[in-house]
């Protein structure tokens, strides 16, 4: 189907516009090419979409391929009614072998999509498994945000790796780690996580990927590659200003919730011994030893829910903040090669504008040109997947620095798809490099790939902020609510321990008047 | 009755004594069976001023005074606004006040003062007797003390007590010309000296057991109490860093930055909060206080009765030996060992005269011996009597005012917790809001 094979269309003339795909029935179509990451087995002319350490580009990415692709994704109606992929993490078991001890977790998996071959899946995974889907996911989608992985080390001294506790906190995150990525429309998609999910034998699979490793160093060069970069856009200054504060305050945060914990334990400490002193007064007391054992009674209560609110936020408050924290570094790292990505294409610019000067006879310019920015929003009714395609064509002779050696022609076909309830609008844009009949079409020379490249990242990095904001409203909201809940919940408890203490309080024995003299 | 007069006039949710009960044991003790001076009197310490003055030494001292207004019930009642009789009285009188009622009234469990100095501090608390919290908080002890003297059927007679009630000048010089003065002195010290005593009452006894145990728990329940606050002051002030954090996050978000912004006042609210909610517990601490202090009274009342029998023992013990030597001198058989009968060993017999002499002596002896003896026996049993009846009137009071300490110490904590309650859900609407 045209999609599948952009470079196809490039090289076999333009096409004409019936036989572009109406958005609404490629919908399956749409779906197949994607989790083809397949670069290790080189895809069809697309060699030339790969990053400088030579990690291929993902082409399943809307935005990510020059080719110009028409791509529509209808968006999955966070409900869940149309989502078609859903992923858990419970179950972890310990295992016992000669060599180390360790958990694993169960991973099920149901989904509708036909990229996987059944309807179920049910594989036991652990932490090791995880961190390596990560890494892949990493490389293979450089130009989107990953979500973190709870910490990997932890000493072994200090923390106890199999206590419940431990356990269930790294569970948890997990388990949120891979609903973020089933949740996220290009990540998603993602081969390796397809075989994560589904793999029987993971350590098999792995294996092919060992060749890989060597790019690993690779990429790190990659990122603290020595080019300047020289003018970053103003929104991707922002971002990197609001992570700096951001990481800030929630550093802040989590020093206050911990110093709260720290008061709270040792007022707890204080009212263990408080209590039993009313005890013993109850126990040389005649007509007050009821009310002293009440008292003492009501005490103790109280100090077990303060117990219990203090675990609480122990271990659910403090690991969501430390994820977060996790989650920002990811983002400050994809920052960084975008950053690099432009500042590469910045320098080859330069170059390329020296070097023109030196030519003899610029090459002819055609008349026709017209320069395309679309972007497109597609969005949820609970946030925003936007969904870009972006299409750069050179401009005219005006302006000489953007158009280099090549001549494009275009032909644009944009239709609106009036919404469903919970979509708003999808636009797809398809425009299709073509054959020049005036002027031989020029191969897409290595500035026009380097500005593909920061484009294409830029659109990624753009969506990927928003949802990640989107999602980071949302956690925050549900994480402070609840840390408002769990204290709601301890005074509850204790109102109700003194509530019920008052009519034994006030419930006198008769006082025997004739004693008295 | 004394209880629902001691807080300040305001809170009056306390149950009300029974004042038939009063009456009862009122018309035993005095022979005038009209009612104590508080069914008289209304009185109150309204106000507390701060006053410099010279001491005697030429020296510049600052102190407190408070204000006694007194009031007659019937005016009162009657709906008559008529001004209250008003003198000012520093916290030294009181103190001799009460010096002069422990000498007076020995087998009587006298209430004791607020504490001179603040202890059972927690550290934001000020151990500063200028302190405003401090005077204000003795203020209402005070207050007590005159309502309990005055609502007590023996001592509320006491005339001297009018006399501070009523008459600012020259009451000093009325409390000593009773001569308590030297009654205090010795009293102190027989108090302090360590005697054995044979035969005590073993019910006082058990009530000065008692009386020990209670003053060791109520120190141990305000220093426990003390660092409880201390570390709960700390848990809510903390709470105040979020509001600080929360208003700086809200600068730097688009949506959420009303719900954070608003829910850090919320906390600010919270952490403000616990100020209020310690100073009202400080109440609560007072009234154990002024139960450790009423043990020390109580005390006492079981140490002057060692003492009372002890003085009879001795006072038995030398008549009976007095009475062996008359016997002796009477019959020529010496019994028992005597330096006379030694030195007459080794001197020679006394005349007759001589021992006429002494015979005389010792018959005046032992009628003295005699009357000291009826004398000290109707002090012991006066004072066991009146001393157990007082005891067992304080029992029923304590058992009342704890009671209803720990009552209202229950609704403080419910009152925090709704608070508490109140706050976090407000900044959960405000979280929910983000």
């Amino acid at each position: 189907m045209s999609a599948s094979t952009p470079k196809t269309l490039c090289t076999s003339g333009q096409q004409s516009i019936q036989d572009i795909c109406h958005p609404l029935s490629a919908e399956e179509s749409v779906r197949t090419p994607s989790p083809d990451v397949g670069n290790t087995t080189g895809s069809i002319g697309e060699k030339d979409l790969s990053l400088p350490n030579g990690t291929p580009v993902d082409t399943s990415s809307p935005a990510s391929s020059s080719s110009l692709l028409n791509r529509l994704q209808l968006d999955d109606d966070l409900d869940g009614e149309t989502r078609d992929l859903f992923v858990t993490v419970d179950d972890p078991k310990k295992h016992v072998s000669t060599m180390e001890t360790y958990i694993t977790y169960r991973v099920s998996t149901k989904t509708t999509r036909v990229e996987f071959d059944l309807p179920e899946y049910s594989v036991r995974r652990r932490y090791q498994d995880f961190d390596w889907l990560r890494i892949k996911l990493e490389e293979t989608q450089p130009t989107h945000l990953i979500p973190p992985l709870p910490e990997k080390f932890v000493m072994k001294g200090v923390v106890d790796r199999f206590s419940e506790e431990f356990v269930e906190t790294r569970r948890k995150a997990l388990d949120k780690f891979l609903k973020r990525v089933a949740d996220h429309p290009v990540l998603s998609f993602n081969e390796h996580f397809n075989v994560f999910l589904s793999a029987k034998d993971l350590n098999a699979y792995k294996k092919q990927g060992l060749a890989l490793l060597t790019k690993m160093g690779e990429s790190v060069k990659y990122v603290t590659g020595s080019y300047k970069l020289r003018g970053r856009p103003l929104e991707f200054a922002a971002m990197g200003d609001y992570l700096d504060v951001f990481t800030q305050k929630l550093g802040t945060i989590d020093r206050i919730a911990q110093r709260i914990i720290k008061e709270q334990s040792e007022y707890l400490v204080e009212l263990r011994e408080y209590g039993p002193v009313y005890s013993s007064w109850a126990g040389f007391e005649g007509p007050l030893q009821e009310p002293l054992e009440g008292v003492a009674g009501c005490v103790a209560n109280c100090a077990g829910a303060l117990d219990e609110l203090t675990e609480d936020m122990s271990d659910d408050f403090l690991p969501v903040l430390r994820e977060y924290v996790l989650y920002i570094e990811s983002m400050k790292t994809v920052l960084k090669k975008r950053d690099h990505v432009q500042a590469e294409y910045e320098a080859k610019l330069e170059a390329v504008a020296f070097r023109k000067e030196e030519r003899t006879a610029p090459s002819p310019v055609p008349s026709v040109c017209v320069c395309l920015c679309v972007s497109v929003h597609v969005q949820k009714s609970h946030g925003q997947w936007p969904l870009f395609v972006r299409v750069c064509v050179c401009v005219g002779v005006a302006v000489p620095s953007v158009c280099v050696g090549g001549c494009v022609c275009v032909s644009v076909c944009v239709c609106v798809q009036v919404a469903v309830p919970s979509v708003c609008v999808c636009v797809c844009v398809c425009v299709c490099h073509a054959e020049c009949p005036l002027y031989p079409q020029q191969p897409p020379t290595d500035v026009e790939k380097c500005q593909d490249r920061v484009e294409c990242f830029n659109a990624d990095l753009k969506a990927d902020w928003d949802r990640w904001q989107n999602n980071k409203r949302q956690d925050f909201r549900q994480l402070l609510t609840g840390m408002a809940d769990r204290n709601i919940q301890y005074y509850e408890k204790c109102l109700a321990a003194w509530e019920s203490i008052i009519p034994l309080l006030q419930d006198r024995p008769e006082s025997t008047k004739t004693e008295t003299s | 009755m004394a209880d629902a007069q001691r807080e300040d006039a305001a809170e009056t949710d306390t149950p009300n004594a029974n004042d038939a009960q009063e009456k009862t044991t009122n018309s035993t003790m005095v022979e005038d069976s009209s009612t104590t001076l508080l069914k008289r009197m209304e009185i109150t310490v309204a106000e507390a001023e701060k006053r410099t003055g010279k001491k005697a030494v030429n020296m510049q001292e600052t102190y407190t005074v408070y204000l006694i207004e007194t009031r007659p019930s019937s005016a009162v009642n009657e709906g008559q606004s008529v001004a209250p009789d008003a003198l000012w009285r520093r916290y030294s009188e009181f103190e001799l006040l009460r010096n002069y009622l422990l000498v007076t009234y020995p087998f009587i469990v006298v209430p004791p003062l607020p504490e001179k100095r603040a202890e059972f501090v927690w550290h934001k608390l000020s151990a500063d007797n200028m302190d405003p919290d401090f005077v204000e908080r003795r203020r209402v002890g005070l207050e007590t003390f005159l309502l309990r003297v005055a609502s007590h059927p023996v001592m509320s007679n006491d005339k001297i007590f009018y006399h501070f009630l009523m008459q600012e000048r020259g009451w000093k010089e009325v409390v000593y010309d009773t001569g308590f003065q030297a009654k205090a002195d010795s009293r102190l010290r027989a108090l302090n000296a360590t005697f054995r005593v044979k035969n005590p009452d073993k019910r006082f006894m058990e009530m000065k057991h008692y009386s020990d145990e209670l003053q060791s728990i109520t120190s141990q329940l305000l220093r426990a109490r003390a660092r409880v606050a201390d570390r709960l002051y700390g848990v809510y002030k903390v709470h105040g860093n979020y509001g600080r954090v929360f208003s700086e996050w809200s600068a730097i978000e688009k949506e959420m930055g009303d719900g954070l912004q608003s829910a850090g006042h919320h906390m600010d609210a919270y952490a403000a909060s616990i100020d209020d909610i310690l100073e009202e517990e400080e109440h609560y601490a007072d009234q154990i206080k002024e139960y450790l202090f009423f043990a020390e009274a109580l005390r006492a009342v079981c140490r002057k009765h060692e003492l009372s029998q002890y003085e009879l023992e001795t006072a038995s013990l030398d008549l009976t030996s007095k009475k062996l030597q008359r016997e002796e001198l009477a019959t020529g058989i010496v019994r028992t060992f005597s330096f006379k009968g030694m030195t007459t060993k080794l001197f020679g017999q006394e005349t007759a005269d001589q021992r006429e002499a002494r015979l005389k002596l010792l018959e005046e002896q032992i009628v003295e011996g005699e009357e000291t003896v009826r004398e000290k026996t109707a002090e012991c049993e006066e004072h066991v009597h009146s001393g157990w009846e007082d005891m067992q009137r304080f029992k029923e009071q304590k058992d009342r005012d704890l009671r209803e300490a720990f009552i209202n110490y229950a609704y403080m904590q419910m009152s925090m917790c709704k608070k508490g309650i109140q706050m976090w859900s407000n900044a959960k609407e405000c979280f929910s809001k983000m």
